[in-house]
């Protein structure tokens, strides 16, 4: 019995052995969807019609919405604001695709919109900014976010972009005046979003806000939007990978290297307005920080060569994997819009082997998300449209 | 009639186990707590409790997702061996 003991552990481990090998490899498929659940070129995916019920039932049920808010907003309160603008942008590229759709999308839209702009006026900018937006002046006053303005000017265009509202069209042509009018006073072409810092994210929003405003309203801000691209090219490139660096000081200096949480939306907004470009920053950063193992994918935070402490916007990183929640959840916005079939279906089975889906009664979320992590998700399924018209100059 | 035995292999025992914890865990709602992993506490619950939670609730889970399936094929491979050892 004594000297049969090692041989059953050997044939124990053994065979363990060979069903690990066996498994793992086989694991993704169980997982995997069909491309047609999460990428179409026309019609609204059944994966962002369960999305977009729940997202729709929390902005017209004011209990549940509050609570959800409220949680997001004890950890970063951008989220809150990042998640209307997700929303909205998702909401206006299913009403194109289904024009059924229009009218409750349009009447959340504009409640997000509407409710977004009253809280900005009653409670300052800083209500949807980190609280170190105060630990000291902005360089330019008087002080406002490109963070802030950028994304309200993108929630009314692609509302505007649905149907035209009266009232909306001069809110939008404030911001992006002053976005304009800042960025040209500035001899580096940098906004800030924060005292002395500025955001690539926030500059690829203000130049897709800028070829909305353009298309609606016949304005030109193409050769402040060739400016900028072409001193981001020349002073914004981190040397190791090529890749635009995520932030930067309000005289344009570099303050980290790239990064996930920026770089994956910011080639998204950088299609509108240098499309050989922004597929070019896409290649790198599907190289640099795009990771597949099995048949499973994930985006790191930073590439191998620099790297930060895990932040609130890279949020929690794997190790061992390097797999950034943060990096990874906007990935699929990039590897959407730019078609790349292969890595989004790795991604959405990632997401649901470790994100834990939940569909009930017709709708669904994801219980490691939140709800500006399933606003992303599902404004990452229905892109297309609104884009694709913005990027021919079609109103 | 044929009683029908509960195999004694470890590897399959393992794995019933690994999904007897998982059915648990998840039938006492511990799979709300996993939103930590996006910086967000489930309604209701205090930092530490949901941290705790959302660590055992992913251990159970990748346990059978991952492991009881090999384990079940590693039972089902010694089975085979002594079945047809010569």
């Amino acid at each position: 019995m004594i000297r049969r003991t090692p041989v059953r552990l050997a044939l124990g481990g053994l065979a363990l052995l060979l069903g690990l090998l066996l498994w793992l490899p086989c694991v993704h498929w169980v997982f995997r969807p069909a491309l047609g659940e999460v990428r179409s070129e026309s019609g609204i995916p059944l994966r962002a019609k369960e999305l977009a019920a729940r997202q729709l039932r929390l902005w017209n049920d004011p209990v549940a919405r509050g609570a959800e808010l409220a949680r997001m907003r004890s950890t970063n309160p951008e989220w809150d604001f990042m998640g209307r603008t997700f929303l909205v942008l998702a909401l206006a590229e299913m009403s194109l695709r289904d024009p059924a759709l229009q009218a409750t999308n349009l009447a959340t839209m504009d409640f997000v919109i509407e409710d977004t702009l009253r809280l900005e006026r009653e409670r300052s900018m800083h209500t949807f900014l980190m609280p170190y937006s105060r630990s000291r002046p902005f360089v330019r006053q008087p002080e406002r976010s490109l963070f802030i303005d950028s994304e309200i000017a993108l929630m009314l265009g692609a509302r505007r972009l649905v149907a035209e509202k009266p009232g909306f069209a001069p809110l939008m042509t404030e911001r992006i005046t002053a976005m304009a009018e800042r960025l040209q006073q500035s001899p580096a072409l940098a906004v800030e979003s924060y005292p002395d810092e500025c955001w690539l994210f926030d500059h690829a929003m203000a130049l897709a806000a800028f070829r909305v405003a353009d298309v609606l309203d016949g304005t030109d801000h193409r050769a402040l939007t060739q400016a900028w691209l072409a001193n981001a090219k020349r002073t914004l490139i981190h040397p190791q990978t090529g890749m635009l660096v995520s932030n930067y000081t309000a005289k344009g200096q570099p303050m980290v290297g790239p990064e996930g949480s920026s770089i994956w939306v910011a080639v998204h907004c950088l299609r509108l307005v240098d499309e050989e470009f922004a597929r070019d920053q896409y290649r790198r950063a599907r190289r640099e920080l795009g990771r597949e193992l099995l048949g499973f994918g994930w985006s790191r935070e930073w590439p191998l060569s620099w790297r930060d402490h895990p932040n609130v916007d890279s949020g929690v990183v794997i190790p061992v994997l390097d797999a950034s929640a943060g990096g990874s959840g906007l990935a699929f916005v990039a590897a959407s819009s730019f078609r790349d079939d292969d890595f989004l279906l790795k991604l959405h089975t990632s997401l649901e082997f470790a994100a834990f889906p939940q569909r009930r009664a017709g709708e669904m979320r994801y219980c490691a998300s939140n709800q500006v992590g399933d606003a992303a998700l599902l404004y990452s399924l229905v892109i297309g449209p609104m884009w694709d018209r913005l990027k021919e100059g079609r109103k | 009639m044929k009683t029908i035995r509960w195999p004694r292999d470890f590897a399959f025992n393992c794995a019933v186990t690994l999904l007897v914890i998982w059915l648990v865990l998840h039938a006492l709602g511990w799979r709300e707590s996993v939103s930590v992993l996006s910086g967000t506490l489930p309604a209701g619950w205090n930092r530490e409790a949901a941290a705790g939670c959302a660590f055992s609730y992913l251990l159970a889970y990748f346990g059978v997702v991952l492991v009881a399936p090999a384990l079940l094929l590693s039972a089902l491979f010694r089975w085979l061996i002594v079945r047809f050892k010569p």
